[in-house]
């Protein structure tokens, strides 16, 4: 295990419950997923993890060993990547890597090269010279990881990387997340987005409220619901009395609309799609377009708290 | 090492820091110097117009004290008018006279309506009489000496009046300026402290919790960016200086190593204070923070006699405590006593005022500093 957390407690002094009672685990070379919505104590557990915060309750161990704020042995096996930008607006983007490397690596030449390779890996090879003020917003996320990994660590904490990033540079810094992990890093990702979470993790813990309320493999997190199949289809004009017969349909759980869209939830089985559309020819009604998606983790989400996600 | 060659570069390429510590006091400077270059000839040396209770027990020691003294050889300090109680109050209330100092054999009292420069000097030069009287006598009980050689002897030695040592003699208010402004500058070390402050603590950068997260020693890595600090700070505060002695022709005297002591610890007063402020108000804004050492420099420098001369005086007479809490009015009194009265016994106080400031920042920041996990972040 590369980090095990038990039980871990945490009370603001405004009386919030930030973490009441988290445990998980993460196994060596594995991307883990901190999922949950903003408030949920994503950031706060890595915070203690870290021993960057006091926790009343709890332990945490990295590496096998119990991590507290001089746990330097431990430290120098972790790279950070926090939500916000961190460098400096006055050294270039060579300098600032540099200098967070030095902050692990003394001998001269062993940080050259490792400035270099991040550089490399991160394709900043072009903005060596320029300060953190001229470079675009994607490219500024880039430097900021590049800073966290400069030092090759066996461990890489990113916390929520992609927010306010653009979808082209929230691609790279996922491709590039998943090529760290090849490369041997354990991963540990927090993020509201689903699908980020979805597209690059191993492994999920869904977190509310400071506490776990699912966790497994996206594939088993699907599995532990009763939701199969959610189906949209965007008519020309709704009909109270479709609703009522796609209601009666086996395994439909739940039938209704939002604007001019029919939205149908089934329970997993057969799809529910053709008797549907047959239901909506009786009725001599029009539609454009047909969805049928399977169940998110949103749908997860929603199912064991009643919420969304992103409320 | 690396980490100090980087922390310097990066305080070296802080433009907003060095606007403030270099750029700001010597356009401050200089615009003194353009504005008020005369005002050491203009007003301070006008001969002060003072009242004397004319009576029968009217003390005739200090009465001839005060006729002989003089600014230099061909100015009086005073102009002694002898006047009944009631024709001197009458002066005083047209303010025709600066004060009325009734005396007998045993005790001296002076009337002001104001505070002032002049009414400063002639207090001080009171003060001066009646230490010197008290040690006379205790001299006389002692060895059993003629009371009138010892004072003669006292005074060919110290020279009190004639020699242009002592304070009143060679008052040069832009000097005063001066002073405060490099008080004033010296406390902007302040920025400094804070910087570091920022850019280590967790709770308070992004930056810092990199650092948190490092396996570099976090005592180490203070006293590195503190390091760095005050280099960078004493330098920028060394060009201060040489800007003001070579360019504006600002004479300092001849105590240099005293002056650079002065720095010295002025620096690290402001370092240190910037970053006891920016620990402790962990909570405030970064504007907030920074907020605190402009007021603490500027509001400081204005006690120090930086835009208004008098108040340095004022700040003497009416709340002395303000004096010694108030680390630019520290400093320029450092300089300012080093400058008139060489290195005595009020320079080394004001100099164990800062070391005592010091330590007092270093230990209330270390106290902070040292929680290495934080309630909240």
């Amino acid at each position: 295990m590369v980090i095990k957390v038990e039980n871990l407690v945490k009370t603001y002094k405004s009386g919030v419950r930030a973490l009441d009672g988290l445990t998980f685990q993460v196994r060596d070379g594995e991307i883990f997923g901190l999922l949950g919505p903003n408030g949920s104590g994503k950031t706060t557990s890595i915070n203690c993890i870290l021993s960057l915060l006091k926790y009343e309750e709890g332990k945490v161990e990295i590496f096998g060993k119990e991590m507290t704020p001089t746990s330097y042995d431990i430290k120098k096996d972790i790279g950070i990547i926090t939500q916000n930008v961190a460098v400096y607006d006055e050294l270039t983007v060579y300098e600032n890597i540099d200098f967070f490397c030095s902050l692990y690596v003394n001998d001269k030449s062993e940080r050259k090269r490792l400035v270099e390779e991040v550089i490399d890996f991160v394709a900043l090879n072009d903005y060596k010279k320029f300060v953190p003020k001229k470079l675009s917003g994607g490219l500024l996320r880039r430097l900021h990881i590049a800073c966290g990994i400069v030092h090759k660590p066996k461990l890489i904490i990113l916390d929520e990387p992609t927010v306010a990033v653009d979808p082209q540079s929230r691609n790279k810094i996922l491709e590039g997340i998943k090529q760290l992990n090849k490369e041997g890093a354990t991963i540990i990702y927090t993020s509201h987005y689903m699908e980020e979470v979805e597209m690059i993790c191993d492994y999920i813990l869904i977190m509310d409220k400071g506490k776990t309320i699912a966790e497994g493999t996206k594939e088993e997190l699907k599995d532990s619901i009763k939701l199969g199949e959610t189906i949209e289809i965007e008519l020309k004009e709704p009909n109270q009395s479709l609703i009522e017969e796609v209601s009666k349909l086996e395994r439909v759980i739940d039938a209704s609309y939002k604007d001019n869209t029919l939205i149908v939830k089934s329970l997993k089985g057969k799809s529910n799609v053709g008797d549907i559309l047959n239901l909506i020819q009786v009725h001599n009604l029009e539609y454009d377009r047909i969805y049928s998606e399977l169940p998110t983790l949103n749908d997860v989400f929603l199912e064991i708290t009643g919420k969304e996600l992103r409320d | 090492m690396h980490l100090f060659k980087t922390r310097m570069l990066t305080l070296f390429r802080n433009k907003i820091v060095i606007f403030w510590s270099l750029i700001f006091p010597i356009v401050l400077s200089t615009f003194y110097s353009l504005a008020f270059s005369n005002l050491n000839t203009t007003t301070i040396f006008d001969t002060i117009s003072i009242a004397v209770v004319d009576s029968e027990e009217m003390n005739q020691v200090l009465l001839g004290f005060l006729e002989e003294a003089k600014f230099d050889e061909e100015k009086n300090m005073f102009k002694v008018n002898l006047k009944s109680e009631k024709e001197a109050k009458d002066l005083l209330e047209d303010n025709k006279v600066v004060g009325v100092i009734s005396t007998n054999q045993d005790s001296v009292t002076l009337m002001v309506n104001n505070s002032g420069l002049n009414q400063t000097i002639v207090k001080t030069f009171l003060d001066e009489y009646l230490q010197t009287t008290t040690a006379v006598m205790d001299i006389v009980v002692l060895s059993g000496s003629n009371p009138e050689d010892i004072i003669n002897e006292l005074y060919s030695n110290t020279s009190y009046i004639d020699d242009g040592s002592n304070e009143y003699s060679a008052i040069n208010m832009l000097l005063i300026m001066y002073f405060s402004v490099i008080g004033m500058a010296l406390i902007y070390g302040g920025f400094w402290g804070t910087d570091n402050i920022l850019n280590l603590q967790a709770n308070m950068s992004t930056k810092g919790i990199r650092v948190a997260v490092s396996p570099v020693n976090r005592i180490k890595i203070i006293l590195i960016f503190t390091a760095c600090a005050f280099l960078i700070h004493f330098g920028i505060i060394s060009i201060v200086l040489l800007y003001m002695r070579f360019i504006l022709g600002v004479e300092f005297g001849d105590k240099t190593l005293y002056i650079l002591l002065v720095c010295v610890l002025g620096s690290l007063t402001g370092i240190t204070f910037g970053s006891f402020v920016a620990i402790s108000l962990k909570k405030a804004s970064e504007g907030v923070k920074i907020m605190t050492t402009v007021l603490v420099g500027v509001v400081g420098g204005f006690l120090s006699g930086m835009m208004v001369v008098d108040m340095k005086y004022i700040i003497q007479t009416k709340a002395p405590i303000l004096q010694y809490i108030n680390p630019v009015g520290v400093i320029t009194d450092s300089l300012h006593s080093l400058n008139y009265f060489g290195a005595t016994s009020r320079f080394f106080t004001n100099i164990g005022i800062l070391c005592v400031m010091i330590i007092a920042f270093t230990i209330g920041t270390y106290l902070f500093y040292r929680r290495d996990s934080y309630e909240s972040i």
